[in-house]
């Protein structure tokens, strides 16, 4: 049982020029709008996926602020990216970061507070450390990668060393 | 719900001769009947046709259910479970609340009435026998907004005033009149889910007002009736604090804190496939514009941040009232209980009654998840 497309759109999906997963969410946009986000997406080209992303962030950031879909993909922020002379790949990871700070401010704030101590941290590339997706949780896995005692020696001793800043990674979980 | 109004009842074969579908065709008069050859023929995706989940609340089906009209409320993974017991006698509600998450999970556009009332009561008596259980009708259906025409709670609060269980009558309604003078003996838990005034009017169409609500809970409690109510769920808009502190004092304005059996807080909380459904149901709703993370168990909820602020500010506003009154988070995490109760459920005694698990033998035995 598929969808009841309207027209247009239903023409965009036909033609592979917009994916059924971004359609399924602008259908709920009035003409002018889904117009204005269809051409928006047609420039950029990212992935249905990316696509899909892109159509829920704008129909819920137009409703939560009561701005139109058009209204959100002029503002300057936006079509700064779009006019700027780089390639669609660079443009589409840039608008998806922006989209994804408007839709989610508080989430992205904690994401760049745990960032920020991340970055500090500079743990070498042979541990990595893994925390619960979307703050869900407060476990943290920490994996070490080594190949002999030497270097996990040195990778403990690293880790011991940055005692202080792992506490305060862990607070902000 | 003042007045139930149904264009097309439709039925299986093996449902017309029941003399609740009788009584329901003749309450109904005017209503369109339909058979059906198997339920089959009324299932359709909400997803993908939203306008259906309008008609199939105008419409009612009746059917016969062989057996397992009572499972046990699964939980969701990771997150810490009640032990609740739900009774399906009816699927579906005919008020419009634009949060329900059964506006996706029933694939029927129609209310289905199991109409062998009989083996309902016998299933139900079975599984209120021998354990304490609480059980409730609120889950899939609201527990009285039907009950003029079906007319069961009598028979289940009957039942329960033999047992050892609880049964919980979950419900948006204020018409208790027909209820209040039944031999209960404080088997049967009257609970309504309350909102703030100002989202019930936009949120909860075909309801009955918050304030009836309360009215009706202090003559349910006036007749000794335990009472309970659900603050679930819980929506964040600007304002929200002071509106859930306005609508506490209210209910305490009214209802005496010591009759009160439970209390929960649950946040606003959706499978990802209601979005789609409330979007073209609710064009004006705002319900989903806040931020809403994936959780462990595929559900969306507010980021843990909200969610805890939200619990520990409306767990404090209860507490001015009564510091022992037994207030629970409905499927949260360990996580969100600490830091917004300070607690897990089993360090707080009086929870006890609410989260120590049927044993396990007794469910598997008797009981399906649903």
């Amino acid at each position: 049982m598929a969808i009841d497309f309207p027209a247009d759109l239903k023409e965009k999906i036909e033609n592979e020029r917009i994916s059924y997963g971004a359609a399924a969410s602008i259908r709920f946009l009035g003409r002018e709008d889904r117009t204005a986000v269809c051409e928006f997406l047609e420039d950029l080209r990212p992935s249905a996926s990316v696509m899909k992303e892109f159509s829920e962030h704008i129909l819920d950031i137009s409703k939560r602020d009561g701005v139109s879909a058009a209204g959100i993909i002029n503002a300057p922020d936006i079509k700064g990216i779009t006019a700027a002379d780089c390639s669609r790949k660079i443009k589409t990871e840039k608008i998806r970061k922006l989209l994804r700070e408007k839709r989610y401010p508080s989430l992205s704030a904690k994401e760049n507070e745990l960032k920020t101590v991340v970055k500090q941290l500079s743990l070498p590339a042979n541990i990595s450390l893994i925390y619960p997706a979307n703050f869900e949780g407060k476990k943290v896995s920490l994996t070490i990668r080594f190949e002999n005692t030497g270097e996990l020696t040195e990778c403990l001793d690293e880790i011991n060393k940055k005692r202080d800043l792992l506490r305060e990674f862990l607070k902000i979980l | 719900m003042n007045s139930l109004k149904f264009s097309e009842i439709y039925f299986t074969k093996d449902a017309e001769n029941f003399p609740l579908s009788k009584k329901i065709f003749s309450a109904f008069k005017t209503a369109r009947k339909i058979p059906v050859e198997s339920p089959k023929e009324l299932y359709f995706s909400p997803q993908n046709a939203p306008e259906k989940v309008s008609q199939s609340k105008k419409a009612l089906f009746l059917t016969v259910k062989k057996n397992n009209f009572i499972e046990k409320c699964p939980g969701t993974k990771e997150h810490l479970c009640c032990n609740y017991f739900v009774a399906k006698n009816i699927l579906g509600c005919p008020a419009d609340c634009s949060y329900c998450y059964l506006q996706a999970y029933l694939n029927i556009r129609a209310i289905t009435v199991f109409v062998n009332t009989n083996d309902f009561l016998r299933d139900f008596e079975k599984a209120a026998t021998g354990h304490t259980l609480r059980i409730g009708t609120g889950e899939f259906s609201d527990s009285l907004f039907l009950d003029n025409v079906i007319d069961v709670n009598k028979s289940l609060i009957e039942i329960c005033s033999r047992t050892d269980s609880l049964l919980e009558l979950k419900t948006k309604s204020a018409d208790v009149t027909k209820l209040l003078k039944l031999n209960h003996r404080g088997k049967t838990v009257m609970a309504w889910s309350l909102n703030p005034f100002s989202l019930a009017k936009t949120e909860e169409k075909g309801t009955s007002p918050p304030s009836e609500r309360i009215s009706a809970a202090a003559q349910c409690s006036a007749n000794g009736y335990p009472v309970a109510f659900h603050f679930d769920p819980l929506i964040d808009f600007n304002g929200w604090e002071k509106a859930y502190e306005e609508l506490i004092e209210r209910l305490f304005a009214e209802i005496s804190p010591k009759n009160i059996a439970w209390i929960s807080l649950g946040a606003l909380r959706y499978d990802p496939k209601i979005k789609p459904v409330i979007y073209s149901r609710f064009p004006d709703s705002k319900i989903l514009c806040g931020e809403f993370v994936r959780g462990n168990d595929g559900k969306d909820r507010y980021l843990k941040y909200t969610r805890m602020k939200m619990f520990s500010k409306i767990n404090g506003f209860l507490k001015k009232f009564d510091r022992n009154m037994k207030v629970y988070l409905c499927m949260e995490t360990p996580e969100v209980w600490k830091h917004s109760f300070g607690k897990l459920p089993s360090d707080i005694p009086r929870l006890n009654s609410v989260f120590t698990p049927v044993p396990r033998a007794h469910v598997e035995k008797n009981f399906r998840k649903w």
